[in-house]
């Protein structure tokens, strides 16, 4: 695993001055993915919080080329990248779709799924802070049981899309979870993908500060306890195979979780809600685990 | 970085060629000719024998570009920006209810200057089904800034794609294209198709060297960020003067064309049976001018002093060429399958529009013919005209 001093020497590619929130952890999130992925990288950014951050023309706080496209488009324009890449006999530039959980899980999910069936050669990150909270936070496919937005005002009823369930039936060569809060495991996962040829996928949840209602300086924290409490599984499926990541490989017993409550006590959007929607979260984690446990048990 | 920038292998062929082939391989021809680097594309009916066509290339070794079988159109339009974005040429082709869905990445690709090529097929929308012919799709896409070439034969597809990039990858212009035929009409009716050798076509068309803008990590630069008013402003005047450019440059492009490969077929507008004396002008487009070039014929015939003005190109606006030509007619008569669900048609709009700016305002007799495909004959054509000018003798 690399180490946290090796990160911080790796070029910084996010410039300092972006329009991100106080607390924003996707910014740190596209820190760290250029920090691993290096500067021969070619970006699409569909409509995302990203494309708001990045900061207004003539200027932008991200050094490597970016192409900005429509909300259901990031897979579509990164397969396009690739292919002309490839055209042109480039084979060593990295072509990085970098989009929210409304543009991957909701709107984009056709042309994720047509980029990921067709192996069309990319790393694509979902970076998911549950919501669409560039809009103002409304729910998503991605919002999870109980959680308020400004269209579940009563809390989000019934449970969310995996995203990354669904990309791993594509028969991917690579398919994994992150965290903001654990750069070093997800530096690791994209510099693994970016060995590899063919469409691999990584779905980074990305606590937001605004979104989430809690305090700026809480985001770190708040991430882990997504992990501790076993509210989110960080694994990784190498040509399908899964395997859950040493962070949350002790959460698979649940008595070393931290109670989903110390996740949710920060947090605003949970504040208040009924307890069958807290039930519904937790039973929502339980049969998360089950399934990511059986399924890791394939070969 | 290691870039290769060799235009992909197309085994082309050494000597002019005559094919008889529909409408959809003409322009599939085209595309292998004009070297096209990234194909992207999704099948609808009428427009699917060109993509099928290029497949066969492309499996055959014979077009060496990259073809993305997308899963829907928008995907089809975003892969060719990104394609177009990092400098290759591309191409695609849909129709209809395809062209409408990638509706949204069209406007992209105008707004963001990627001159890309495609072959649209002129149907029908829905409801009822229909598969005919009819340009309500690519007229809906009128104000997006894209170049829209409407064909009247097979051969004027072929011709038109290749111009297209010439026209679109000027560093004067940089915007997409869509060069329009008939659903069935043309797409699918065979016709002799002259060839050029593909190193005449080379020598015409170099390779894409975009100018403007390129996705290079050695040159980052973020393309389409926020950007406020005061910026925004002046990226959209560019286009309008750059569209507006773009007309001088369809009429040199079309003129090196015919000089070098002996094709004609107007540049902006195509003219038939006019000259100085003239009273009366026909306007029409699409494989439906054409026909009325015979009915020009029978008018003539019998005595009527009319002429036909085919609308090759609608964007951009032949503005000052109409009215160069209507400055002494006494009246016009639109024959069209585009209307403008309540008021008039299409064609009849703009050139109302462009006329008003002119001297001369000839009375105008509005037609919708021919949706769904629907035969417009010569004589039939004829007819509508007669009884038209029957109206001013009362």
């Amino acid at each position: 695993m690399v180490t946290t001093k090796e990160i911080l020497r790796l070029p910084e590619s996010v410039l300092p001055g972006h329009a991100a929130c106080a607390g924003c952890s996707s910014s740190l999130g596209l820190r760290y993915a250029l920090k691993a992925l290096g500067e021969n990288v070619i970006m699409s950014i569909p409509a995302c919080c990203t494309s708001v951050w990045q900061g207004p023309y003539p200027k932008s706080s991200i050094a490597v080329p970016v192409l900005n496209i429509a909300f259901a488009a990031a897979a579509s324009a990164a397969a396009g990248i690739s292919a002309a890449l490839e055209a042109k006999g480039n084979n060593d530039t990295t072509v990085l779709a970098w989009a929210g959980d409304g543009g991957s899980v909701d709107i984009g999910l056709a042309t994720i799924s047509g980029a990921a069936e067709r192996n069309d050669n990319m790393i694509y990150v979902t970076y998911s802070n549950e919501s669409y909270s560039n809009t103002g936070v409304q729910k998503s496919g991605a919002t999870p049981p109980g959680a308020r937005t400004t269209t579940t005002p009563n809390g989000r009823v019934g449970f969310p899309k995996d995203i990354s369930l669904i990309m791993w039936t594509h028969n991917l060569p690579y398919v994994a979870t992150a965290n903001t809060s654990y750069p070093r495991d997800f530096i690791e996962k994209l510099q693994k993908a970016q060995q590899m040829k063919g469409f691999k996928f990584i779905y980074l949840l990305a606590p937001c500060a605004v979104g989430w209602r809690f305090p700026s300086e809480k985001t770190i924290e708040v991430g882990k306890l997504a992990v501790q409490s076993g509210a989110q599984i960080l694994w990784e499926a190498v040509n399908g195979d899964i395997e859950i990541s040493s962070l949350s490989k002790k959460y698979e017993d649940p008595t070393k979780r931290k109670p989903l409550e110390e996740y949710l006590q920060y947090q605003g959007r949970f504040r208040g809600i009924k307890p069958e929607l807290k039930q519904s979260y937790k039973d929502y984690i339980d049969y998360q685990w089950s399934i990511i446990t059986s399924l890791a048990k394939i070969r | 970085m290691t870039v290769t920038n060799k235009p992909p292998i197309s085994l082309g062929h050494d000597d002019p060629l005559t094919l008889i082939i529909s409408g959809n391989h003409a322009a599939a021809y085209a595309a292998k000719m004009a070297r096209v680097e990234v194909v992207a594309a999704y099948p609808i009916t009428p427009s699917t024998g060109c993509i099928e066509k290029v497949s066969d290339f492309v499996d055959g070794g014979t077009m060496g570009a990259k073809y993305i079988k997308v899963e829907s159109e928008h995907s089809a339009a975003g892969a060719l920006i990104g394609a177009s974005a990092t400098g290759a040429r591309t191409f695609s082709s849909t129709s209809s209810h395809g062209l409408l869905y990638m509706a949204e990445l069209v406007w992209w690709a105008a707004l963001a200057r990627f001159p890309t090529v495609m072959s649209i097929v002129n149907r029908e929308l829905a409801p009822a089904w229909s598969i005919w012919a009819q340009t309500q799709d690519s007229m809906g896409l009128r104000d997006s800034g894209c170049i829209q070439y409407y064909c009247k034969n097979v051969q004027e597809v072929f011709d038109t794609c290749l111009m297209a990039y010439k026209v679109g990858e000027h560093e004067h212009v940089y915007m997409p294209s869509l060069v329009c035929q008939d659903a069935f009409i043309l797409s699918h009716t065979s016709a002799p198709v002259d060839m050029p050798r593909q190193k005449e076509v080379d020598d015409f068309l170099p390779p894409y060297n975009p100018k403007h803008f390129k996705l290079d990590p050695k040159n980052p630069v973020t393309h389409s960020n926020l950007s406020y008013p005061e910026h925004f402003r002046g990226k959209r005047f560019n286009i309008m003067e750059s569209t507006y450019r773009a007309k001088q440059i369809i009429k040199d492009v079309c003129a090196d064309y015919k000089k070098r490969f002996g094709k004609f077929h107007g540049d902006l507008l195509d003219i038939y049976g006019i000259d100085a004396k003239t009273k009366h002008i026909i306007v029409s487009h699409s494989s439906i001018a054409e026909e009325i070039e015979v009915a020009i014929d029978i008018l003539k015939e019998k005595g009527y002093n009319v002429g036909l003005i085919r609308i090759r190109v609608l964007r951009p606006f032949p503005d000052e060429e109409f009215r160069e030509l209507c400055k002494n007619i006494d009246t016009i008569h639109f024959i069209e399958r585009a209307p403008s669900y309540g008021f008039k048609g299409v064609l009849a709009i703009d050139t109302m529009a462009a006329l008003y700016e002119g001297s001369n305002h000839p009375k105008a007799f509005h037609h919708i013919e021919g949706l769904s495909g629907m035969d417009v004959t010569a004589e039939y054509a004829a007819d509508l005209i007669e009884k038209d000018l029957e109206t001013l003798k009362r």
